[in-house]
């Protein structure tokens, strides 16, 4: 459906979607960390901050990703909340 | 975090010049430590902290030919200083100079070559503190390999420091880095003499990108690249099922390793203090200095140096796994099993390696980054059943299961699975108790596959054992000589019966079997007879109601008592009691005496029910002062010492009464 903000013309706007809703290849960037503060921060230490670029390497516990040149291994729990707008 | 100004801070001091080491977790910062330092370190504890501190001296020759000495500080890996982990705090108030700490006089971090993006923030926080720093750019061949080229010059220019190319586990680069850290303290380099960069989410990050830009080149210069050979593995080891399997197999090796290798030096260790026993023997005069540099010391000694072959080969063979970047992989696999008992599964090594020895295990939850987990860990390690308890479940099983082997192999094997689960869920409670609260979620980073250096593990293995040595050591050494003085003091006369059947010997010719019998039957009257009067015998005496809702006599008692030194002494003090002879390993004569052994009242000493209590009661007790010595230490209280033997008695003696009264009532007796 598209939104009723933006004119026919423009590109669609791409909507975040859950990291784990995604395949094994796919890029995207960091879009949200539903996450407590600090955990949040570790994930911010390790370079995933918001509007990181990262990629996904495997699905599954762990979820491994790599972003800003490292790999990152996620449990189910954190991936799922993980906001993440994939690149077109 | 406030960043200082920027004010020329020289290195001129009387004292040496005090070197703080930083940088993130994996980028090779203790192989740079080990390099620099040698053997030339210790371990301690931070202070008012549980986390390892490796402090370590080297000596540097300056441009003018004269010698420096620095102190190096190894600080602990972290990914950030502001953030609100341990690690980071114990960083931040080490550099900083807050409360207990010494503020250093300078920096070197320790930078990946090939994580520059992620690596250089840290580096970019440490500049805002305005201590003189030297950046030690490690893994350059790596980086090279993936075809990133790194302008150092450039770089040095950007963070107003020097930067240094090093391969630390080749030792390359390692005269360029001494000779940068002798400049700094000849000619006292200033702070860095560029403006700090901008702190925060939002300033770090863009000042890296522009540095990077600026100074790194080739075809993954942001590191965005995947290399397909680590995919595969990573596939491999985290697999639900093949990394399983490979997790089994891996540990398995590390464990028969630990197992099957470390019993040669054990042994030798008991044979050196045995013929230094002999040798104490013949020199001193008979008395109780004798007895006490013997018995007590000698003894106590050899009974903490005996653990030494078991923390070295497993330290040893941790560093070697870990350096591979194999031990984060495994951390997931197992942490799919263990969260469901409150534990991650960094936990799985410590609780392996328990299997051998307690002391290790618990040593080795340093791997566990969560102190609410490693606390758990650390309490439950003591149920996996140890290397100490062999002795006494082939004596108790040998009991139950005569002549049905099969059966007594099931017993033995349901041993250790009664004292793994006992540990699970234990776990589970504590967890929801006591160490309640939220565990960090799973997240690592998974560091890029390498060959370990040889190096690192042979001197993280020396520092583990000269580390346990001084804290745990000398603790375990005066308990072992209290224990043997509760057990040989008082000195009692022989009882009549024994006189009695010496004189009988004598009167026989020498060397005839019956002689032997006679003088043997004295022997063992007279152990016995100083057994029963000693303080432990007179313990065991007063503690005997305390152990009779569990069937055990005085004998019993006495023999649990005494193990509470070391679970195997409960083998040799019954043999003493039963039999005059001191044996280790229980042998068939030993099991068939132990049978036939009686109580006061002529009743048999051990019954189906009895044994199968006492069986329970060494499955789930910390009979082991030196484990409670060495949780006390690695815990940060007493309280958690107290606890574990408090808790891990209580539970053992309440399952000791079910087995022996729910056998009783089921007509086994």
């Amino acid at each position: 459906m598209a939104d009723p903000q933006t004119s026919s013309q423009d590109p669609p706007v791409p909507q975040a979607v859950a990291l784990t809703s995604m395949r094994v290849g796919d890029c995207g960037t960091l879009a949200g960390v539903h996450l407590l503060d600090e955990d949040a921060q570790l994930l911010s230490a390790l370079g995933l901050a918001p509007s990181t670029e990262l990629k996904l390497c495997k699905i599954g516990n762990p979820w491994i990703l790599q972003a800003r040149g490292t790999r990152i291994g996620l449990s189910e729990e954190v991936a799922q909340r993980l906001m993440v707008v994939p690149n077109p | 975090m406030t960043a200082p100004a920027s004010t020329p801070h020289q290195l001129h001091l009387e004292r040496s010049p005090r070197i703080a080491l930083l940088g993130n977790p994996n980028t090779g910062k203790t192989t740079l430590f080990n390099r620099l330092c040698g053997l030339r370190a210790k371990t301690a504890n931070f202070p008012g902290t549980t986390t390892d501190a490796r402090i370590g001296s080297c000596s540097l020759e300056a441009d003018d030919g004269s010698r420096v000495d620095f102190e190096i500080i190894d600080l602990p890996g972290t990914y950030r200083l502001h953030l609100e982990l341990p690690e980071a705090r114990v960083c931040r108030q080490a550099l900083t100079g807050e409360g207990l700490f010494q503020r250093p006089d300078a920096a070197v971090i320790v930078v990946d070559a090939t994580n520059l993006s992620r690596n250089l923030c840290l580096a970019g926080e440490l500049l805002t503190l305005g201590l003189p720093t030297v950046v030690a750019l490690n893994m350059v061949d790596l980086a090279q390999r993936r075809g990133l080229t790194v302008d150092t010059e450039s770089l040095s220019r950007q963070l107003g420091c020097p930067v240094v190319p090093v391969v630390a586990r080749k030792g390359q680069g390692m005269g360029e880095l001494r000779s940068a850290l002798s400049r700094m303290s000849a000619s006292g380099l200033p702070t860095p003499a560029v403006p700090a960069p901008p702190l925060g989410s939002d300033g770090l990050e863009p000042w890296v990108d522009a540095i990077i830009e600026a100074s790194v080149g080739g075809a993954d210069a942001t590191g965005s690249e995947t290399d397909t050979l680590t995919e595969r593995l990573d596939n491999a080891f985290t697999h639900s099922v093949l990394g399983v399997l490979l997790f089994l197999g891996v540990m398995g090796g590390l464990f028969w390793t630990v197992f099957a290798f470390a019993s040669m030096p054990m042994d030798l260790i008991e044979l050196i203090f045995e013929h230094l026993g002999g040798l104490a023997a013949g020199l001193l005069p008979d008395g109780a200095v004798k007895d006490l540099i013997i018995d007590g010391v000698i003894g106590g000694v050899a009974g903490t140096v005996v653990f030494l072959p078991q923390i070295c080969l497993l330290f040893f063979l941790i560093s070697l796994l870990e350096d591979t970047g194999y031990l984060a992989r495994a951390a997931f696999v197992m942490d799919r099993i263990l969260c469901r008992f409150g534990l991650p599964g960094h936990a799985f090594v410590p609780l392996l390696s328990s299997h051998a020895c307690a002391l290790p295990g618990i040593i080795s939850s340093r791997l566990i980054p969560d102190r609410k987990d490693r606390l758990a860990t650390i309490l439950i390690a003591p149920f996996m059943s140890c290397s100490a308890r062999l002795p006494v479940y082939v004596l108790l099983t040998g009991l139950l299961f005569k002549d049905r082997p099969l059966l007594g192999g099931l017993a033995f094997a349901g041993c250790y699975l009664i004292g793994a689960g006992a540990a699970l869920g234990s776990a589970f409670l504590f967890r929801k108790t006591w160490l309640k609260g939220r565990s960090r979620p799973m997240v690592l980073e998974l560091p890029s596959y390498k060959l370990p250096s040889l190096q690192t593990a042979l001197l993280t293995a020396f520092h583990q054992g000269m580390a346990f040595l001084r804290n745990a050591g000398t603790v375990i050494v005066s308990i072992c000589i209290v224990m043997w003085w509760l057990s040989a003091y008082p000195k009692v006369e022989p009882p009549a019966p024994a006189l009695e059947l010496r004189e009988q010997a004598a009167s026989l010719p020498d060397g005839s079997p019956m002689a032997d019998e006679l003088m043997s039957r004295a022997a063992q009257l007279e152990s016995k007879n100083a057994q029963a009067q000693s303080f432990a015998g007179h313990l065991g005496r007063a503690a005997q109601p305390i152990f009779a809702p569990l069937g055990y006599d005085w004998q019993l008692t006495v023999g649990v008592l005494t193990s509470f030194l070391a679970r195997e002494v409960f083998v040799s003090t019954l043999a003493v009691l039963l039999t005059g002879d001191a044996v280790d390993e229980p042998d068939a004569g030993v099991i068939d005496q132990v049978r036939a052994a009686t109580r006061d009242d002529g009743s048999p000493l051990l019954t189906t029910a009895t044994s199968a209590s006492l069986l329970i009661f060494f499955v789930l007790a910390m009979q082991c002062l030196p484990t409670l010595a060495v949780t006390r230490k690695e815990a940060g209280g007493r309280r958690w010492a107290l606890l574990q033997l408090v808790y891990m008695s209580s539970l053992a003696w309440v399952a000791a009464f079910i087995t022996f009264h729910g056998l009783q009532t089921l007509g086994i007796s």
